[in-house]
């Protein structure tokens, strides 16, 4: 364990109710914006129809749920990767903790987290449902997003704001992650 | 490595895809037929409004793209109440944790429809590790889920699932209504 250097935690990763806090803002803030109520609404709406202003609201309000999803599953990733970390540090003797453990031996912080991490919680838990299959699934949305869309997706499945979350309070309120702090 | 040992391992592997594979057209079905029955239940729940003609309910047909069963169309449902317009979407059958969504939009904020396991609450699963030395569970041994039923689902941050009955629909377009 030694040879790979032990990585120091900011505790500055976001919970899941800041994240929604701000999504609430952010969208409550651009309905606003594009409301009659907007004080300059007839300054920057002008010449445009009630349709198109719709219209630019969902556009809108379609990127702001990709970019705090996106927010989200890094919060996830944040999640597994203190777990994997702490497992390894703390020495645990759990089936789990000895499969990361052994994956840390090799790769240290590096590990991946589809293919090393996802993959041993997997195979070394007993869950109700597909939680690790939608998880991953969820990572490839999380790729896509983070490396600038530029493919067409074979997602399977059809990811807003409200399904990352969905996810992310299965795993948050599943999972026994071990945290940050000691 | 002998023939008869590629021959078997082919034949495994084909097999076992076989198994795996999802019905699309089976999926697609099963989430019009769900769909028409929460669109039985809103115009059910509204009877009385409806035959009163305080308020109208009309279907318009929306076309759906999603992956594997490909475009397709249902209806959506619009709610016309004096000046207001509450439109019901459906948002497709292939989510995380649902077999199904709706969005119903007024002019002051959304409520989703879910389509989930009759005896859900929640957002939550069970993960146990495992004990050491313990056999992975066989996969037939993992419930299928039979019994769906839609619910009212609260917003983030706190998603819980809630009985669809005619009471809290009348309260959730009150909510998208007047916010």
């Amino acid at each position: 364990m030694a040879k790979h250097k032990r990585v120091s935690f900011s505790e500055q990763n976001l919970v899941l109710d800041e994240i929604d806090q701000y999504y609430r803002n952010v969208e409550a803030s651009t309905r606003f914006y594009f409301s009659l109520f907007n004080p300059i609404a007839n300054e920057v709406f002008a010449g445009r129809t009630e349709v198109e202003i719709e219209y630019e609201l969902g556009i809108i309000s379609e990127e702001n749920e990709r970019l705090v999803a996106l927010n989200l599953l890094a919060s996830v990733e944040a999640a597994f990767r203190v777990d994997y970390l702490q497992r390894c540090y703390r020495r645990k003797k759990d089936s789990l903790s000895l499969a990361l453990r052994t994956i840390h031996d090799t790769k240290g912080s590096h590990a991946s987290l589809e293919d090393d991490i996802f993959t041993a919680w997997k195979d070394n838990t007993i869950s109700s449902n597909s939680i690790v299959s939608d998880l991953k699934g969820a990572f490839k949305y999380r790729h896509w997003l983070a490396h600038g869309r530029y493919w067409e997706p074979k997602l399977g499945r059809k990811y807003d704001y409200f399904s990352v979350f969905t996810l992310a309070q299965t795993v948050f309120s599943s999972f026994s992650f071990e945290g940050a702090n000691a | 490595m002998t023939n008869q040992s590629f021959d078997d391992f082919v034949n495994q592997r084909s097999k076992a895809s076989e198994k795996n594979k999802i019905d699309w057209d089976a999926k697609l079905k099963d989430w019009k037929r769900y769909l028409s029955i929460f669109h039985g239940k809103v115009e059910e729940f509204l009877k009385s409004y409806i035959e009163s003609e305080k308020l109208t309910v009309t279907k318009r047909g929306i076309g759906l793209r999603e992956e594997y069963i490909g475009s397709y169309e249902v209806d959506a449902l619009d709610i016309f109440l004096g000046d207001t317009k509450i439109t019901l979407t459906p948002i497709g059958t292939n989510l995380i944790g649902a077999k199904g969504r709706v969005d119903m939009k007024g002019p002051r904020g959304t409520v989703k429809f879910v389509l989930v396991p009759k005896d859900s609450s929640g957002p939550r699963i069970s993960v146990q590790v495992r004990i050491q030395g313990e056999e992975a569970p066989a996969k037939e041994e993992i419930k299928l889920i039979t019994d769906w039923e839609w619910k009212i689902s609260t917003p983030p941050p706190r998603i819980n699932y809630i009985e669809l009955e005619e009471e809290s629909f009348k309260t959730a377009l009150m909510e998208v209504v007047n916010g």
